[in-house]
């Protein structure tokens, strides 16, 4: 696993469990640290794997500049500077024909990187302020969806010139349901994270209005699915995180020091889970392992694993308690018998 | 002004309760339907204090209070729909807040409405508009091309904004409202308020329910404590806990 810090450190994990125990602790295999002559500047927002193979990965930071490093020298391979922080970057899943990374910085206009030539081929213009978060469709290898500060999310195909494909609309067109600054407008705030289901036939939008929305990727309609109030106040980017191979799907949102584990059909928030003590930043699912990974303010990053657990019987008796399997991280030590201390 | 945000206490943090198999008791039911939806908009319009603003208003019920009495959101909002789609009942933008919604029946919101009218000039027009754009549009605002193709010129218009029926939104656009729902909102803002500044004032930021009911400093509370709680609750402005001592009100953390 790959993972970004705020002091501008890189650091690759091994996320396999070979000691047997329900804790464990993941090793780090290498780092690009603050000694690399190399390393960025300021913090990394954004990291990803090469879609293809481990062997290159593509990091951007608020230092302005996307960096492209190879995995076994881990030294960069590319760079690219821009005039603004870097917000987002994202490298399409499926592409076979292409090599674009979106990156979203803070100017107005999308940037579109090419791998293989080294430059900025292409922008994209539309947006009014600066572009939070961008996302590559998981089926179509040419749409892109971008979000930004001014509330506005919009789906492109990259091979036309003249301009977005739709500008999502949280009341589809229902003019009279909000006030008119707000027309065609996602979210009434910023547009602060954006993530495809993996079918890539719906997008989960979250933004700083504290609502969270289900569109329908096609057709560009919110499915006005309500999740009720999903706290987010941040001012970067969030990254969330949708589960893969499960039924039904679930979305699982940083809030506050917990993450929100919603249903995203249904809206229903199943449960928060607890267990950083400071700010969720971020969270990533594993669909192999099926496991959650989420790293926080408090410098940790946590792997969520699946509990396979028995619904408790009603009649709770003295016995089946003692056998109940508890985590030993929920163990207390403390010695049961009264004459000691 | 910082927010200062409460950090839960460390106990809090690992949580080793298993969940149960359905629901703990004292919540709603998880999944609603159509009928339980209904149910919960007549519960709380019998809330409603009618003799408050002198039986001048419809009962008003805001389509968050639903959310505290049917815990699936997205079938209340489906449901209210067909229903707005059905003719049954109407959506208002009450105007203090941006995603309030205000849900009045249909039968008394008419009979309301032209009793606040009644014995005024304007009371044909208003007659008129219920008639043809309020009973054909299901919709919270109107623009001003749309009233002209319906037949209302300018002057009419402005002697509905006078009226109290339409409010005005924009230039050339209006809320569809209820005459006399300033005195409401007026006491709904001054009672969320008090319950809320109850509520923080308390050592832990949670009261119990049966206690709020009893308190002297709740004057501040016109609408009654249990309109203002569902309120509250289905804001998620504050967490209804089921403990062994009965339901307690806790304040949410942001």
């Amino acid at each position: 696993m790959l993972s970004g810090g705020s002091d501008g450190v890189i650091v690759l994990y091994d996320l396999e469990n070979f000691s047997r125990k329900p804790c464990y602790t993941c090793k780090a295999i290498c780092s690009v640290g603050r000694s690399h002559p190399d390393v960025h500047r300021f913090s990394v927002e954004t990291v990803q794997w090469y879609p293809h193979d481990t062997g290159m990965f593509t990091s951007s930071s608020f230092d302005k500049t996307l960096k492209i490093w190879d995995t076994n020298t881990l030294q960069p391979a590319e760079v690219f500077h821009f005039e603004g922080t870097v917000y987002s970057h994202h490298m399409s899943p499926v592409a076979t024909k292409h090599c674009l990374i979106a990156v979203g910085t803070k100017s107005p206009k999308v940037q579109l990187c090419d791998l293989k030539s080294g430059s900025c081929s292409h922008i994209l213009q539309g947006h009014r302020q600066e572009v939070l978060a961008v996302s590559w469709s998981p089926r179509h290898e040419y749409i892109l969806a971008t979000a930004s500060a001014d509330g506005r999310v919009k789906l492109w195909d990259v091979r036309r010139a003249s301009g977005c494909l739709t500008t999502l609309d949280q009341h589809n067109g229902e003019k009279s349901k909000a006030s008119s600054e707000a027309a065609n407008t996602a979210h009434n705030g910023r547009v602060n994270g954006l993530c495809y289901t993996n079918d890539g036939l719906h997008l989960l939008t979250i933004g700083t209005d504290d609502r969270m929305r289900l569109w329908n990727s096609s057709t560009g309609e919110n499915t006005l699915v309500n999740y009720g109030k999903v706290c987010n106040e941040s001012r970067k980017g969030l990254k969330f995180a949708i589960s893969c191979g499960c039924n039904p799907e679930f979305a699982f949102v940083p809030y506050g020091s917990t993450i929100a584990v919603y249903t995203i059909f249904s809206g229903e928030l199943i449960t928060m889970l607890r267990g950083h003590y400071n700010t969720v930043d971020c969270c990533v699912f594993q669909p192999n392992f099926q496991e959650l990974y989420s790293g926080s303010k408090d410098c940790n990053i946590l792997a969520w694993i699946p509990a396979l657990r028995e619904p408790i019987p009603d009649d709770i008796s003295e016995k089946s308690l003692s056998q109940q399997h508890l985590n030993p991280a929920y163990e207390d030590a403390w010695s049961s018998s009264e004459d000691e201390g | 002004m910082e927010r200062r945000r409460r950090r839960r206490p460390l106990a809090d943090t690992f949580s080793a309760k298993r969940p149960r198999g359905e629901a703990p008791p004292g919540e709603p039911p998880l999944h609603g339907s159509p009928q339980a939806v209904e149910a919960a908009l007549r519960d709380v319009a019998a809330l409603f204090p009618r003799g408050l603003f002198g039986d001048a208003l419809p009962p008003l019920v805001l389509r968050h209070q639903l959310y505290s009495l049917v815990r699936d959101r997205t079938t209340v909002d489906r449901h209210l729909n067909r229903l707005r789609d059905e003719g049954r009942i109407r959506l208002l933008h009450l105007g203090f807040e941006a995603d309030a919604l205000g849900v009045v029946f249909m039968e008394p919101y008419t009979a309301k409405v032209l009793q606040a009218v009644a014995g005024k000039p304007q009371a044909g027009l208003v007659r008129r508009f219920l008639e043809t754009a309020v009973a054909a549009c299901p919709e919270l605002s109107y623009e001003q091309s749309r009233m002209r193709a319906l037949g209302f010129a300018d002057a009419d218009v402005t002697q509905l904004v006078a009226a109290g029926v339409l409010t005005v939104r924009d230039a050339g656009s209006w809320w569809l409202a209820v005459p006399g729902a300033g005195r409401f909102i007026k006491a709904f803002v001054r009672g969320r308020r008090a319950l809320l500044a109850v509520i923080r004032r308390s050592r832990y930021k949670e009261v119990a329910l049966a206690e709020l009911g009893q308190r002297r400093s709740l004057a501040g509370a016109r609408l009654g404590v249990a309109y203002h709680v569902h309120d509250l609750v289905g804001a998620q402005l504050v967490h209804r806990i089921p403990s062994a001592s009965g339901t307690l009100l806790r304040l949410a953390e942001t």
